[in-house]
């Protein structure tokens, strides 16, 4: 089964870089029919189908995960095409497995304290962190809470809806699996950046790293596939 | 806004309030993870409210700026060479502030050539600069680190670039000075020191806004140093020419140095001193040097304390007040 992993932040802080770095790293081919520079107006996302190179141990089930590049959050009111790329990355935020939250950490470290990270990343961390996701989902999809009955006589007639209760079973409702991505190591400030993202993003898994480098990205990697077996 | 004010239904209304530009995605994120409450959207553009632009390092940094600014126009004399740094301090801290406010800034070029003779504090306002960026939040640390040659050429090829990289290393976040740099370029075509250059003009490059690379040496030595790697006069920022010491600022700095030292002079000694300066300036005993000035004074000060031994109960005053005969020895 693909998961869905969607690489989200603010304004400048990596996304596509980083996107674009884990493609590479995968050898995956990012969807080709696309262009892929990524316009203001435009609400398009890009999406690359990955292979996790660092199985962890899984043994069944497949490893494959569509990686899903987003447009910048912003935290005031924008045109219309701003607005609605927004919103469709926030469908996605709510319905996808796994969200990398790219920060970067020169930017944190530079600016000191509370005033590097920007409103959109404390919102994101926020929201990850203490929505109810089971309701959110519910709401978003209009989906009710299985029932077991329902869902094993599905299981025998519709084939087609089965993958959909499958995805409830194995714990789709819940909160996806949150790594915050402290980006921009290979610059200065990024390791007081790091201590401050580490400070504000409490609970999240921060993993320092650079995409323009390379550092770290396995790392990321090898979260993914570990965090995916723990739920 | 009437949307804004009231509590959204489901996922989907919130979603369809962002898409049509009544709510941003910020104040969206925060009705989904419900009773989350942040700042109402003021509509302008700054990603930082009052309370937090107080708390971040950089306004702070405005006043400890002015403290090691206070202690560079401390020094005695240095017109020029204040101005210079004064404009370039102004200039990196403008260029913080506007990155700081998202507005596009240039990289900051801060490594610089010191020239001057011996003694005229270039190691001082060196170290004064790497206080004075550190305060502004330009540099992570703000220490100095001395280098010399021996410090950062090799004995074997290969080992040069080594311990050049350990050097600037340990210099991250501050500032790395180099002595008499032009050292660097003597010796010949089989020299390391040429390789040392290399690795200097590669780590400028790689770790521009790591650290600050400081080069001093006597000042046409340095000319010439500068001349021998095209690309490294165009790296340098700031050149600052150092002048001699004046022999009125020597006498201003000697008097500095005995208030710290709690000596005084009787007018004898006062005139000596001038003596002194005069000779300093004149290039008798090394020319307008503030090193040979601090020297010279020492040797004095162990003069007094040669003639006291002979005093059995020397007093307050006595202890205190360097004499001309104290000063003979040097001019005579």
């Amino acid at each position: 089964m693909t998961r869905k992993c969607a690489i989200v932040g603010a304004t400048g802080c990596g996304k596509t870089l980083l996107f674009w770095r884990m493609c590479k790293m995968t050898k995956a081919d990012p969807d080709a029919a696309q262009t892929h520079s990524r316009s203001r107006s435009n609400s398009r996302m890009y999406s690359g189908h990955i292979r996790m190179p660092y199985k962890g141990g899984t043994g069944a089930g497949s490893d494959e995960w569509t990686l899903i590049d987003t447009p910048a959050l912003h935290d005031s009111v924008q045109t219309p095409g701003i607005q609605a790329a927004g919103a469709a990355t926030l469908r996605l935020l709510i319905s996808c497995d796994a969200v990398i939250h790219v920060i970067d950490a020169s930017r944190v470290g530079r600016l000191g304290g509370r005033a590097g990270l920007y409103r959109v990343d404390r919102a994101i961390h926020h929201l990850i962190m203490h929505a109810d996701w089971p309701k959110l989902r519910r709401s978003q999809n209009g989906v009710q809470r299985p029932n077991r009955e329902h869902a094993s006589w599905i299981d025998r007639f519709l084939p087609v809806l089965r993958r959909r209760t499958e995805r409830v079973r194995n714990g789709k409702l819940n909160s996806p699996v949150y790594i915050v991505a402290a980006n921009k190591m290979d610059l200065p400030w990024s390791r007081v950046g790091h201590a401050n993202i580490q400070k504000a993003c409490s609970g999240a898994v921060v993993l320092p790293l650079s995409a323009r480098r390379g550092d770290g990205i396995g790392g990321l990697f090898r979260h993914l596939a570990e965090r995916r077996l723990g739920q | 806004m009437s949307q804004n004010s009231s509590q959204p239904r489901s996922t989907r209304e919130v979603i369809r309030w962002l898409e049509e530009g009544h709510i941003s995605a910020v104040t969206a994120m925060s009705h989904l993870a419900d009773g989350f409450s942040v700042e109402p959207d003021t509509g302008d553009d700054s990603k930082v409210t009052a309370t937090e632009r107080r708390s971040s390092n950089p306004t702070m940094s405005v006043q400890q700026g002015r403290r090691g600014l206070q202690k560079l126009s401390s020094l005695v004399g240095l017109g020029q060479i204040k101005e210079a740094i004064r404009e370039v301090v102004a200039y990196a801290h403008i260029q913080q502030r506007r990155s700081q406010m998202d507005l596009a800034s240039q990289p900051l070029m801060l490594h610089s050539v010191f020239s001057g003779n011996p003694g005229t504090g270039k190691t001082t306002v060196a170290r004064i600069l790497a206080e004075i960026f550190h305060d502004i939040g330009v540099l992570e640390r703000g220490h100095l680190v001395e280098a010399e040659r021996a410090d950062i050429v090799g004995e074997y090829i290969g080992h040069t670039a080594q311990k050049m990289r350990k050097k600037v290393k340990a210099a991250i976040g501050g500032v790395l000075f180099i002595d008499e740099a032009y050292s660097l370029a003597r010796g010949g075509e089989r020299d390391f020191g040429k390789e040392a250059i290399d690795a200097l003009v590669k780590a400028m490059e790689d770790r521009r806004d790591e650290f600050v690379l400081i080069l001093a040496g006597y000042t046409q030595e340095m000319e010439w140093f500068l001349t021998q790697n095209p690309g490294l006069r165009s790296r340098f920022a700031a050149h600052l020419t150092f002048p001699d010491y004046s022999a009125d600022e020597l006498v201003r700095i000697a008097e500095l140095m005995l208030r710290e030292r709690q000596y005084q002079l009787s007018s004898g000694g006062q005139d000596a001193l001038r003596t002194v300066a005069g000779g300093l300036q004149g290039g008798e005993w090394g020319r307008g040097n503030a090193r040979s000035m601090r020297n010279l004074l020492e040797r004095a000060m162990r003069r007094q304390a040669v003639r006291l031994m002979n005093n059995s109960n020397p007093t307050r005053s006595e202890l205190l007040t360097l004499h001309a005969e104290d000063f003979e020895e040097i001019i005579h």
